[in-house]
Formats: structure tokens, C-alpha cells, sequence
């Protein structure tokens, strides 16, 4: 599946937000737009769930028009917040019951989804989400969002909030999802999702510069104004923004292992 | 609309008169039936103080896009109880510019006036209340100052979690009334829930600010005085309803 935003200007009323967006967008990697506060992150995202229509321009599914009725999952911030259902199966299941699922067919895909977020069917299916930690309560409000599986999901700041043994659990299963499905991720903290190849959408000064990982990396170090990178990696590895080689990820043990191999004469 | 407080002259008006203004343009509105020449002075007033309150041009269509429905239902009860048609058209386009009147001055006043002041306003008009007890007059307080703040956002939280979860899978369109009632406490729990806890939230916050039945008082950060840009706004809109008055005196005894 391939998205693209082609010459799309977004905004409210006469306020301009995001201007010239082109854009594109696929399944196989994960796809995530960054940038500071305020620069228009979740209102490019809630243009291509539908939710803002674009001042401007066009959103592309496959090379035809987004159309209106697009299947997709949206994971909102806070996603906890949505729920209204007494057990968590039922949190989950309800989506299917609303549409008429057999019963033992959900039982089937609610276990699959549980399992695929790291939430023990046995332990915590019939208890009461609110009563979960805040961890297991994000764990069950992305189960229950994206449990219907459409082609393209799209996740808002999925990692605010949590303590980081969650939020590895999370970037794993997210990146997992990315490899079959569309995904599109709005996050503060790209280093726990960077990989070298993956899609980034930086946002700045209502532009959009599309780039990989490792290029966003060298971007942000030569030009702190862009993205600020944690003070850590940038005092460490800004000498070496301009080397013809692809940088070690937001990882100390990948940026160990490169100061090591740069030690040793290897790099 | 959300409740976003524009910066200008009005702005620093004292609430409190800003409020008792307000009350006295909703009972001249009512009171007084003017004719097209008193609405016309009215109306350029309103216009006025539209302006100087920094409302745009798009704030005004925004607004009168958003009451358009609401007039146009005033205007059919309002003319249906009379007859012949002209008449009845007149009572209606009168009641349709009274309310209209009253949606622009309190347009001005909720985007001229923070939070804090409503706050301060409140516990300024209500004082009486003090000689009985305090607590209710907390509440009473805090009534309309949490609905002015929170019905707007109350209304943009329906929306994003509506969304949110028709992104679930869970259908409003295209399905029965029964299943739509069902399907609405998917929205309606969570809303609730979170309105709940936002405004146990805001309340713990001005308790912790000191607006509590104990211990000390509830500090404002700007001092509300009464001065010469009161005495002037006051004016101004006495005298407005007055030309208003006089003009449209003179013209149908005229005439």
C-alpha cells in the first residue's frame, strides 16, 4: 500500500500550518513524522485519517483519491481514554460484536491480539481495564484499536507516558505491524523507533523534508534548530555528522560500538 | 468556539462591569421594542465593540454561520403567533435582532474575558452569599464559571473521541437506531468519565490556589479596579441605547 500527499497545504481557516507537503509513504517500513511542538505533527496525521480537511492539495491511496470510507485504525493520545466496557475482552471484542462477528471467531481474534501485545488472555481478560496498570491499560487501548486490522494504522505519541520497559514491548510490536501494514507513527521520541532505513517526515517551518533515519540523524546533528537530539548522542557523535557512513542509531550500545570500531581503525 | 480570550481594549475592562453591562443590553434588547432605525445605531454599537474586543470577520461569520439555524427557528415561532403577514414578519425579524444583538455582546464578553476574571466576577456579584454560607457559595460560584470553560471543550472532546472510535471499527452510519443508541455509550461513558475527572482536576487546582472554605483566600493576580475606561464603556453603551431610543422616537413620531 503507498500514501502520498501530493503538494497538500494544510490549516485552519486562513492560518496555514504545513504548505508544499509531497510526500510518499508504504508498507514494509515504518513511517515517522517528527518535529517540534506545535509544528503540525498531529494535524498531518489527522489529515490523512480524515479528520482535517486539506486547504489544498491531494491524498493519495494507491495513486486514486483517499477515498471517504478508508479502513484504517487511528490510536489517538491517551488512547486509554476510550474506554467504556466493563471487562477488557469485551474492550476489545466490541468493535466485532458491533459488526455482527460470531461470537467464537472473536474469541479467536481477541486472544491473537491480546497475545500479539504482550497482555495474558488468562490474567487480564475479564478484569476491568481501568483497574489495569498504566502500562497494561495502553497494551489494551492499542489491542482494542487495532485490533480490526485494517491496511493503514496510524498511531499519535503511542509512548507518551510510559516507563520503558512498555515502550520497548510497544516499538517492537508497532514495528512488527509495519512490515505487512502501513504505518504511521507521531512521536516526541523517534530514537526509540529509528532505525537506519526508516521513513522520516520532519516537520519544520511548516515544510516537510522526507528522509531516512541515518540522513535525519546527520540533519539533526549538523542543525540542532531542526530536531534536538538528545544532548548525549549530539556531544558524542557531532564530529562525526559528516562521515560517509551510516551513523549508529539513539542506542548507547550501537554508538559504543561505533566509537570502538572507529578506536580500533576499523571505520 | 473554543474559549480562546482575545487581547484588546476590552480586555481590560473590570469583569464585573463588563458582566453587568452585558445584563443591562439583554433587558434594553428585551425591554425596548426599537424599530429599524434604533436597531440600526444598536447594531453599529455592537459592531463597535466587536472591533475593539479584536473579534475578526471571520470569528463574526464563524459565529453567525453557527447561530444562523437557532435565528431562523426563533424567527418562524416568533412569527407564526401573529397575523396579518406583515406583521408577523415584523415580530419575528424584531425577535431574530434580539437575540442577535445578545449573541455579539455576549461574544465580546466570553472573548474578552479570562477565566480568572469570570472566576472573580462571579464571587463579586454573588457576595451577598457570604453571609450565609461559604461552601455553597464555592459551588454556586464555580457553576458558571466550569460551564463556560468546559462546554466548549466538552463538545471538541465528542468529536475526537467519536472519531477515535469509529477508527475502532465501531459504526454510527448505516446501521439501526437501536444499534446507533447502543453504540453512542461508546461515546458518552468515555466523555462523561473524562469531564468527570477534568473537572475534579480543575477543582483540586483552585483549591490547591487557595479558593477553599478554609485557610487563606483565593488570590487573584490582577487587581479589578473601577476607573475612567469603566465609567467610559458604561457609558457608551447607555448612551448607544439611548441615540437608539431617541432616534427611533423621532422618526415614528415624526412620521
Amino acid at each position: 500500500m503507498k500514501l502520498e500527499l501530493k503538494n497538500l497545504y494544510l490549516g485552519f481557516g486562513k492560518k496555514v500550518i504545513l504548505k508544499k507537503l509531497n510526500l510518499q509513504m508504504a508498507t514494509g517500513k515504518l513511517n515517522l513524522i517528527v518535529g517540534k511542538s506545535g509544528s503540525g505533527k498531529t494535524t498531518l496525521l489527522n489529515a490523512i485519517a480524515g479528520l482535517n480537511k486539506p486547504l489544498e492539495g491531494n491524498i493519495l491511496i494507491d495513486r486514486v483519491k483517499r477515498p471517504d470510507d478508508l479502513k484504517f485504525s487511528y490510536v489517538c493520545q491517551n488512547p486509554e481514554i476510550l474506554f467504556f466496557n466493563k471487562t477488557v475482552y469485551d474492550e476489545i471484542a466490541y468493535a466485532f460484536r458491533a459488526n455482527n462477528v460470531p461470537e467464537d471467531a472473536i474469541l479467536e481474534r481477541v486472544k491473537e491480539n491480546m497475545n500479539y501485545w504482550w497482555l495474558d488472555h488468562s490474567k487480564v481478560a475479564q478484569m476491568d481495564p481501568r483497574a489495569l496498570s498504566g502500562g497494561e491499560q495502553r497494551r489494551v487501548a492499542l489491542a482494542a484499536c487495532t485490533v480490526y486490522q485494517p491496511g493503514i494504522m496510524l498511531f499519535d505519541e503511542p509512548l507518551a507516558s510510559l516507563d520503558s520497559y512498555t515502550k520497548a514491548i510497544i516499538v517492537e510490536c508497532i514495528k512488527n505491524i509495519a512490515k505487512m501494514r502501513l504505518v504511521i507513527v507521531v512521536t516526541h521520541q523517534p530514537g526509540a523507533f529509528l532505525d537506519s532505513d526508516t521513513n522520516v517526515v520532519l516537520l519544520h517551518n511548516h515544510e516537510a523534508l522526507q528522509m531516512t533515519g541515518n540522513d535525519f540523524l546527520k540533519s539533526a546533528l549538523k542543525n540542532n534548530s531542526l530536531y534536538p537530539l538528545p544532548e548525549w548522542y549530539a556531544t558524542v557523535m557531532e564530529p562525526f555528522a559528516d562521515v560517509p557512513r551510516e551513523l549508529p542509531m539513539l542506542k548507547a550500545q550501537e554508538v559504543f560500538d561505533f566509537l570502538q570500531a572507529i578506536q580500533q581503525g576499523v571505520i | 468556539m473554543s474559549h480562546q480570550t482575545k487581547t484588546s481594549i476590552i480586555s481590560g475592562v473590570n469583569p464585573v462591569i463588563k458582566t453587568l453591562v452585558l445584563f443591562g443590553i439583554a433587558f434594553l434588547s428585551i425591554a425596548f421594542s426599537f424599530h429599524g432605525p434604533g436597531w440600526a445605531v444598536i447594531f453599529s454599537g455592537m459592531f463597535i465593540l466587536f472591533a475593539m474586543s479584536g473579534v475578526t470577520l471571520a470569528d463574526f461569520k464563524a459565529i453567525f454561520g453557527k447561530s444562523l439555524v437557532f435565528l431562523l427557528v426563533l424567527f418562524l415561532i416568533q412569527s407564526f403567533q401573529f397575523n396579518p403577514l406583515k406583521m408577523a414578519f415584523d415580530k419575528g425579524a424584531v425577535a431574530v435582532l434580539q437575540a442577535l444583538s445578545l449573541i455579539l455582546a455576549a461574544t465580546s464578553y466570553v472573548m474578552t474575558t479570562p477565566n480568572s476574571a469570570l472566576l472573580y466576577t462571579w464571587s463579586q456579584i454573588l457576595f451577598p452569599l457570604k453571609l450565609f454560607k461559604k461552601r455553597e457559595l464555592e459551588g454556586l460560584i464555580l457553576i458558571p464559571v466550569l460551564a463556560i470553560r468546559f462546554v466548549p471543550e466538552v463538545f471538541n472532546e465528542f468529536n475526537r473521541i467519536r472519531f477515535a472510535q469509529a477508527a475502532r471499527g465501531i459504526s454510527y452510519k448505516n446501521t439501526s437506531i437501536l444499534a446507533k443508541a447502543k453504540n453512542l455509550v461508546s461515546i458518552l461513558y468515555p466523555l462523561i468519565n473524562r469531564s468527570v475527572i477534568r473537572a475534579a482536576d480543575v477543582a483540586q487546582i483552585l483549591y490547591l490556589r487557595g479558593f477553599a472554605s478554609s485557610g487563606p483566600a483565593r488570590t487573584f493576580y490582577k487587581e479589578y479596579k473601577i476607573g475612567v475606561g469603566e465609567f467610559v464603556y458604561t457609558i457608551s453603551i447607555g448612551v448607544l441605547f439611548f441615540a437608539a431610543f431617541q432616534l427611533d422616537s423621532f422618526i415614528f413620531s415624526a412620521g
